[in-house]
């Protein structure tokens, strides 16, 4: 217990005396969190604007006014047994006809022509699914000849290419985020391993003086990891610290442009998945400190 | 069998060290017996420097064996090295302070490892402290100490833990005459005490001052051994 004690106390102090050495390396791991922070932030924030893209792209399927009530229920169920397909609504012409007056749009003189007596609206199906790829599922069915002769349009068409270029840009975003991501964590590692292996080697005479004194071999390393972990936590703190004065920023310098929207949109997330942010950075920050201390020790502290 | 008493506390037998294909040490033997002031001396790349380091196993000889107390240290486990280190008490030329840590803290440093509590070290370190006339200056820092301070916090270092064996190498290599024969006082007061004392160094005048057993190494061989002996230059 007293060892405990005096090991911890020793990484503390150590890190606290070697005044450059640990503000150099803690900057250091803050900019590589700081890297990994922005990425999360801009990953989450693309994330969840694309779903929200995706939640707006329905297809909506318009009925002639030949095709029976049972075939559009039979095209619901064949739709609905897709796992993947979130809702199928059915939109009878009565409910068309309350959409339609609802909308504020709609000059008075085109609301009066249409009445509940004589409705042009066609009776149609509103689809919506959780994936994009679930689309083309749903363009082959209503193709089937047993609906398409009763089937006037579909928002398919018009959409499609738009579906494609979304498709397109979220798997592009994805790959370039996860890549970016890891190349810049393995920068980062690389960079703090070598900064810790720097100040080992520094540091290789004291190492050797606490030998010859009698040191045990958890006396003399243990303070080091401490060391590592100190500074992972602190560049932690820098490193939040900035992303949150960032955001802070960025809104307060959007506010009254054209950005404001848009960071309207950023903030929340970022509030919302603060703690996970955290957590990913405390993970990584916790791993490169003390994994960087770990691998120089190995190699240093023969 | 030897009683207790009549056994050698630090004993080489053949003992052979090559650096580099360069020989340092060949068929050294050498005794010393518990108590005694022991002056190890010869000219610089005699081997008196590798002697302290086979001593504390910071090195390992090629062959033969050095006993610390009966006990074949070369065989000594890795694991097993800071035991050893904690009953010798040893004195660099360099000091070797730890550059972060005051005197105080130096000091307390060699008990702390040993897992003495606190209480006992607040107790032990300005009573050593005090023998090697440093009162005062527990909060300073190595490098604001001079030669002669930074050698007696290394000293004090070594004796705080009251080892049984005291080795310095070249304590008073960086010295002046005065600091030297403060250092030698402190080295007679601590063998007054009962602790055996190994000095090796080339300082003649501190040599003939002592009028102790004088061991005289040259090209890795005990060359002369005098009960009370006088600096060599053979």
């Amino acid at each position: 217990m007293i060892r405990f004690k005096r090991i911890l106390k020793a990484g503390f102090v150590n890190f606290f005396r070697n005044g450059w050495l640990s503000v150099t390396t803690t900057l250091i791991m803050s900019l590589a969190l700081l890297t990994v922070g922005i990425f999360l932030v801009l990953a989450l924030s693309t994330n969840k604007i694309v779903h929200e893209l995706k939640d707006k792209v329905d297809i909506v399927v318009n009925f002639k006014d030949s095709a029976s009530e049972a075939l559009i229920y039979q095209l619901k169920s064949d739709l609905m047994i897709r796992p993947e397909i979130k809702s199928v609504q059915y939109i009878s012409k009565e409910d068309a006809l309350k959409e339609f007056k609802a909308r504020a749009s709609v000059k008075q003189e085109v609301r009066d022509i249409v009445t509940a007596e004589d409705n042009p609206l066609p009776r149609s199906l509103r689809i919506q699914s959780v994936d994009l790829k679930e689309y083309d599922y749903v363009s082959n069915i209503i193709k089937k000849p047993t609906y398409s002769p009763y089937i006037d349009s579909s928002s398919y068409d018009d959409n499609k290419t738009l579906i494609e270029n979304i498709n397109q840009s979220v798997r592009f975003v994805e790959r370039v985020g996860i890549g970016l991501s890891v190349l810049f964590i393995l920068i980062a590692i690389m960079v703090v391993f070598n900064t810790v292996r720097l100040a080992l080697v520094f540091r290789s005479r004291e190492i050797e003086i606490m030998r010859l004194v009698g040191a045990s071999e958890s006396f003399v390393k243990i303070p080091f990891l401490i060391e590592g972990f100190l500074y992972g936590l602190f560049a932690l703190i820098v490193s939040q610290g900035v992303i949150f004065g960032g955001v802070l920023l960025s809104e307060e310098i959007a506010s009254g442009t054209v950005f404001e929207k848009f960071m309207q949109r950023i903030t929340p997330i970022f509030y919302e998945n603060f703690l996970l942010i955290t957590l990913i950075m405390v993970i990584i920050g916790t791993f490169i400190g003390i994994g960087a201390s770990y691998l120089s020790l190995r190699r240093h502290a023969k | 069998m030897l009683d207790k008493e009549k056994q050698p506390i630090i004993e080489t037998e053949g003992v052979e060290k090559k650096y580099s294909g360069t020989t340092i040490l060949e068929d050294f033997d050498f005794k010393i017996m518990p108590g005694e002031f022991v002056i190890l001396v010869g000219p610089s790349g005699a081997g008196k420097s590798t002697l302290v380091r086979l001593l504390i196993r910071e090195e390992k000889p090629e062959k033969g064996s050095v006993r610390i107390a009966g006990r074949d240290i070369t065989r000594l486990k890795q694991y097993e090295l800071p035991f050893l280190r904690r009953n010798i008490g040893i004195v660099f030329q360099d000091y070797k302070l730890l550059p972060n840590k005051t005197v105080w803290e130096n000091v307390a440093f060699a008990l702390e490892v040993c897992d003495l509590p606190d209480s006992e070290i607040s107790r032990r370190v300005p009573k050593v402290l005090q023998a090697v006339n440093l009162t005062g200056r527990e909060n300073a820092y190595p490098n604001q100490l001079s030669g002669g301070e930074a050698q007696r916090v290394c000293i004090a270092r070594a004796l705080v833990h009251a080892p049984k064996i005291f080795i310095a190498d070249e304590p008073t290599g960086n010295l002046d005459p005065a600091a030297s024969r403060e250092i030698a006082d402190i080295l007679e007061k601590i063998n007054c005490q009962g602790t055996t004392v190994l000095l090796a160094t080339h300082d003649k005048e501190l040599v003939d001052q002592m009028r102790k057993r004088v061991v005289t190494m040259k090209k890795g061989q005990v060359v002369s051994d005098q009960k009370q002996g006088r600096y060599n230059s053979c």
